[in-house]
């Protein structure tokens, strides 16, 4: 594959590319704003003083580097969503040094790890799953499976499984390679429940709903019979102990009373069978039967809901069943879970997967570019041919040589057989990779970026290859950057280059990543860097995220936002929350989509939100903080907490005597002492420090 | 208090007003006003350079308002074409009786609650006949993608926002839900629900002491901005800069938009129409979803009694959306459709209710480059217990078994045909959509 040039280059051929409806081969991440790279004057321009023969080298463009007052608040901001103490503007005022001690100590904070599992989720691509896309894979409703108060916790759930498993192999001090290839994963029951389900109740590529034959051959005749043991309202019936007892005479048969009486509803117990019968049994322990919409007591309680664990899961070995997904006993106990789909990486999991649904035109092509996304910060582009390495992959109907389509599918479709030997198109397990009516490749290739090109079957084979990739470093290095910059990291930056060179050294070790960035001229600005020359220091609106965690963290309120549903104050922001631009990913971008620019909707929402929660946090509101006779130490806190500005910053005094002239000026407006403060609690909360990443 | 607040202002709020709307701040007005990431401001040059291409007849692009829901509503049982055949249940209720109706030149008949919609609307509204070769409600999402047919998975309101929004100079390509679900996506990226009470929470005000003191607070925060760019970069100083600026474009919305902002009372339909007003006056996306229940999922529906109430209720809404188009001065400029996951049963189950139908389903589409009349109908199904949308001929519109809109490839036409009544060009629907012809007889030549 031809060698990358530059990301302008790339952004030329995928304008004329786009314009045919295709991607064509692997480009690297842009620069997050697309900015111009200097260009030398023209001639014109030249300084008529200078000596004909000598060349002088350009200025270096201005550049303002940032004190600590500034850069300190931003990473402790992004890091946990605390603003920063005295102490510790005056340890780094005089050592700049002492950031990296810092860092090792915020590290530490409980607030750190709901940052850092937030970001783990965008990054892998696990947050913004379609609820449709989902419901595909899972083959039926999930409302009427488990529910629609356990259909938000298991939607909750999948998106937050990879997160959940990141963080766990960053505790452990595993390579955050292993992010790629790991086949432990942080589950609780109920998801071990739900892969068991899966692996048991496959779909076919065209949705059908068939059972793994180990399960009928071990239950042939399996059925499901639910009977109805009671009106609408009453109260559900418990599920006999002996139900998921094999061989029992009560194995598989459940009592139920109507949750709705919409649906006409029969004395007659109802008989299930085939895939379905094992979608009402799944369902059983949610609560739930899609027969009238029934109810029964869940089989998994609270604690099997907040119990997570590393599981590994593998394929049963010879002779072995897989896990039945009704063995919660095992669930609630193991550290291991058999089943025949693979498990492998952040792109094997259920949020993935209902992130990027393919279809029979597609065939995984979109799974297989998300991943090289994610992985590696790579993405099909248009122009050229690539590397054909073997184009007996491809599909001539998308691909005819000579189109412009070539370029991609010869690269692209090599790729995604990785993903066709072990899935159907609803990403359950596929049993007929060999049948030569699916023209399935024995074998797929990767090469991405000039890399060795490595043949192999499977997604664990396309894991390991992306494990090994020499950019893995690089290109995680470069996200977190994206993160910390709002977007805006310069790819040629040798900054940026030294930063993921110790990464690498490191044996890819995620905390020392997150150590050499933060402490890096390239997120603190404190020194020039090419980032800094291109871009100058890098300043954005404090997307929802940060603005919410802030507001969270800082006064102690649960979700603030209510973002959640889980709310500790009174007003439910959530809908106006949902007018803060967010941070987020889009299909076959390389970067993060990081929103910077404020705009009136933007700053609409804010005051609005500030305004309602004045209401319910200031003098007398439900959940006051702040008594409207304690001015002064409310204005104290409105500079600490909601601006972030410690007692040693040198502009506070002109800040808290802005804050202190408002409440006087709102008093004598005739406003009440209550309206004063609220008011004044308004301003703090809408200013420009409150708004902002990276004043 | 809005006019009190309204009376402090600077200059003319029109022209600041047109400024929020065409830009003077760049990529600033380019962002959301949804919650949506801002995707313009932050993406390569890649995606905006196709963004950025009008594809469509300046002269013709239209905005879209989309009533469209998982439901499958029962659109499709008493629109226009559906009164001329023996079979297909209707409620014996006087609003559905079998009405005469003229759709410009042409004469039909439907349920009477149609001729409920303004005389000058139905003269350029078309209803076409089609299948959506699904009954499933999770399916919503694959019908707005025409089952595979449009390209990369976009769904074509969202197809078509990208190729009008360069156009029509909205702030934004994305499509904005207005209360109707959070179904629908851009590029892959779902799509919030912005529910109209929240817009209006977000820009109207109210008359509360903390809103008079707003210009109070404005000049602290001024002071404020003041003292932080003492030490600030450039850069620093054009962020703030720039949210001063936002803050007085959100203070310069016009008194009449402020009042219809403050107009809105609930997250339903009559909210809907109130916010969808709005934001195509603020011109901030080329498309706008809503939701307009026509009897929703109505297997159980005695009488049709649901079916009767939901379609006098929604038409109604249609009809007030309509006028205040036309008040407005916009109704060339805005095409208003209807297009649901599936339609339901016909004959089935008489007036019992109505079961989902994937074989049936009918859009109707009403705006300037819309030719009016009836597109396609209905043939029995091979068992004789229903009917199903039968082939038609694009140009003529008329049923026949030759027509070459077979009822597989009529959900892809119906896409593009939608795209081409929003003036969207020809070519860029036919590289984006891979099934189906543009109806002629649906679109004014």
């Amino acid at each position: 594959m031809k060698k990358f040039q530059s990301s302008r280059l790339f952004a030329l051929a995928s304008v004329l590319a786009i314009a045919t409806g295709c991607e064509g081969r692997i480009a690297e991440s842009e620069s997050g704003d697309g900015a111009n790279p200097a260009t030398p004057p023209p001639p014109g321009d030249k300084d008529p003083t200078d000596k004909p023969d000598v060349v002088k080298p350009p200025p270096p463009p201005p550049f303002t580097a940032q004190p600590p007052e500034a850069y300190l608040p931003k990473l402790k901001d992004l890091l946990t969503g605390l603003p920063i103490t005295s102490a510790e503007l005056d340890r780094v005022k005089a050592d700049p040094a002492a950031l990296r001690d810092l860092l090792e100590t915020w590290r530490g904070l409980p607030a750190y790890r709901a940052k850092l599992q937030q970001w783990l989720g965008q990054a892998f691509q696990q947050v913004q799953v379609d609820r449709d896309e989902f419901a595909d894979q899972l083959g039926f409703d999930p409302s009427n499976v488990f529910g629609n108060d356990n259909r938000a916790r298991i939607e909750k759930l999948i998106t937050e499984t990879f997160a959940r498993t990141a963080m766990a192999l960053i505790d452990e001090g595993r390579p955050f390679t292993e992010t790629v290839t790991t086949n432990r994963f942080m589950l609780n029951p109920p998801m071990m429940a739900l892969l068991a389900f899966l692996d048991a109740r496959p779909l076919d590529d065209k949705r059908k709903k068939t059972q793994n034959a180990w399960f009928s051959q071990k239950y042939p005749n399996f059925q499901m019979i639910a009977t109805r043991a009671g009106i609408k309202g009453a109260p559900p019936p418990a599920v006999a102990a002996d139900a998921y007892t094999e061989g029992n005479a009560a194995f598989m048969k459940f009592k139920f009373v109507p949750g709705s009486d919409r649906l006409p509803c029969s004395d007659t117990p109802y008989v299930s069978t085939g895939g379905r019968g094992l979608e009402e049994a799944f369902a059983t322990l949610f609560g739930h039967t899609t027969f009238c919409a029934g109810l029964m007591q869940p089989v998994f309680t609270e604690e099997d809901w907040n119990q997570f664990r590393m599981v590994t899961i593998r394929p049963p070995a010879e002779g072995e069943n897989p896990d039945v997904f009704w063995n919660v006993n095992k669930f609630r106990r193991t550290a291991e879970l058999v089943v025949g789909t693979p498990r492998v990486g952040f792109m094997t999991t259920l949020a993935f997967f209902a992130n990027w649904a393919t279809n029979d035109s597609n065939v995984f092509r979109v799974t297989a570019n998300q991943t090289l996304i994610t992985a590696l910060g790579l993405s099909f582009q248009p122009e050229g041919p690539g590397i054909p390495i073997d184009d007996s992959n491809l599909e001539g109907e998308h691909a005819a040589k000579g189109t412009v389509c070539y370029g991609c599918h010869v690269t692209l479709d090599p790729m995604r057989d990785f993903f066709r030997h072990d899935y159907t198109l609803y990403y359950a397990k596929r049993f007929d990779q060999l049948d030569p009516t699916k023209n399935i490749p024995a074998t797929g290739t990767f090469s991405a970026d000039d890399s060795m090109p490595i043949q192999g079957q499977g997604i664990t084979a396309l894991a390991q290859a992306l494990a090994q990739h020499p950019r893995f470093a690089f290109a995680w290095a470069l996200k977190l950057c994206q993160y910390a910059n709002a977007g805006v990291c310069e790819p040629d930056d040798p900054e940026l280059l030294r930063v993921a060179t110790v990464f690498k050294a490191s044996g890819h070790n995620f905390s020392t990543l997150v150590r050499e960035l933060f402490s890096s001229p390239i997120t603190t600005f404190a020194a020039r860097t090419l980032t800094g020359e291109k871009h100058d220091a890098i300043v954005a609106l404090a997307r929802r995220e940060i603005f919410c965690d802030r507001l969270g963290v800082r006064l102690g309120l649960t979700d603030v936002c209510n973002l959640e549903g889980k709310k500790s104050i009174g007003p439910n922001l959530s809908t106006l929350a949902l007018g803060l631009p967010d941070a987020g990913y889009a299909r076959g971008e390389v970067t993060a989509v990081m929103p910077r620019e404020p705009n009136m909707f933007f700053v609409a929402a804010v005051e609005a939100i500030c305004t309602k929660l004045s209401v319910d946090i200031v003098a007398g509101g439900r959940n006051t903080l702040w008594a409207d006779t304690e001015t002064e130490r409310a204005i104290n806190d409105f500079a600490d907490k909601l601006m972030g500005l410690p007692d040693n910053d040198s502009l506070r005094p002109g800040i808290i005597d802005v804050l202190k002239r408002h409440h006087q000026a709102a008093l004598e407006t005739g406003a009440s002492a209550r309206d004063a403060l609220r008011s004044t609690f308004i301003v703090a909360c809408q200013s420009p420090l409150s708004l902002s990443l990276g004043l | 208090m809005i006019n009190s607040r309204l009376t402090t202002r600077l200059t003319t709020r029109r022209n600041a007003l047109a400024n929020i709307l065409f830009g003077t701040s760049g990529l600033g007005l380019r962002a959301l006003a949804t919650g949506l990431p801002t995707a313009f401001l932050a993406r390569p040059l890649t995606a905006q350079a196709e963004e950025l291409m009008c594809t469509a007849d300046k002269a013709r692009a239209q905005f879209l308002i989309l009533s469209t829901s998982g439901a499958g509503d029962p659109f499709n049982a008493n629109a226009p074409g559906m009164y001329g055949l023996t079979g297909p249940a209707h409620a014996a209720s006087p609003v559905m009786q079998k009405t005469e109706l003229s759709l410009g030149p042409v004469r039909t008949s439907a349920a009477k609650v149609f001729s409920t919609l303004p005389q000058w609307a139905l003269d350029r509204a078309t209803f076409i006949h089609h299948s959506t070769l699904t009954n499933n409600h999770a399916d919503h999402d694959k019908v707005l993608r025409l089952m595979g047919a449009a390209s990369r998975g976009e769904m074509v309101p969202s197809l078509c926002a990208k190729a009008l929004y360069t156009c029509l100079g909205t702030v934004q390509p994305e499509p904005v839900s207005i209360g109707a679900g959070n179904n629908f996506s851009y590029e892959g990226r779902a799509l919030p629900d912005l529910k109209p009470r929240a817009l209006k929470d977000l820009l109207a005000t109210d008359d509360s002491v903390l809103t008079k003191l707003e210009s109070l607070r404005d000049k602290s925060v001024d002071e404020m901005s003041a003292l932080l760019k003492t030490r600030g970069t450039m850069a620093q100083q054009r962020h703030m800069d720039s949210l001063v600026t936002s803050r007085r474009q959100a203070r310069s919305l016009s008194d009449d938009l402020l009042q219809l902002l403050a107009s809105i009372d609930s997250d339903g339909p009559s909210g809907q129409v109130t916010a969808a007003l709005a934001l195509i006056r603020m011109k901030v996306s080329p498309v706008m979803y809503v939701r307009f229940s026509f009897g929703g999922d109505n297997h159980e529906d005695p009488d049709l009694g649901k079916e009767v109430a939901s379609h006098v209720d929604s038409l109604g809404h249609i009809a007030t959306l309509l006028e205040a188009l036309k008040t407005s001065g916009l109704q060339d400029q805005v095409t208003f459709g209807v297009q649901n996951v599936f339609g339901r049963t016909l004959a089935k189950k008489g007036v019992r209710g109505r079961d989902h139908y994937g074989a049936h389903q009918v859009t109707m589409l009403i705006g300037n480059n819309v030719r009016p009349g009836v597109v396609g109908g209905l043939v029995p199904n091979k068992l004789g217990t229903d009917f199903i949308a039968g082939a038609f001929d694009a140009t003529t519109g008329a049923l026949s078994d030759a027509g070459d809109v077979a009822p597989d490839a009529s959900l892809g036409a119906v896409g593009k045909t939608m795209g081409s009544a929003l003036g969207v060009n020809g070519a860029y629907l036919d590289e984006k959509i891979n099934r189906g012809a543009i109806i002629k007889a649906a679109l004014k030549s």
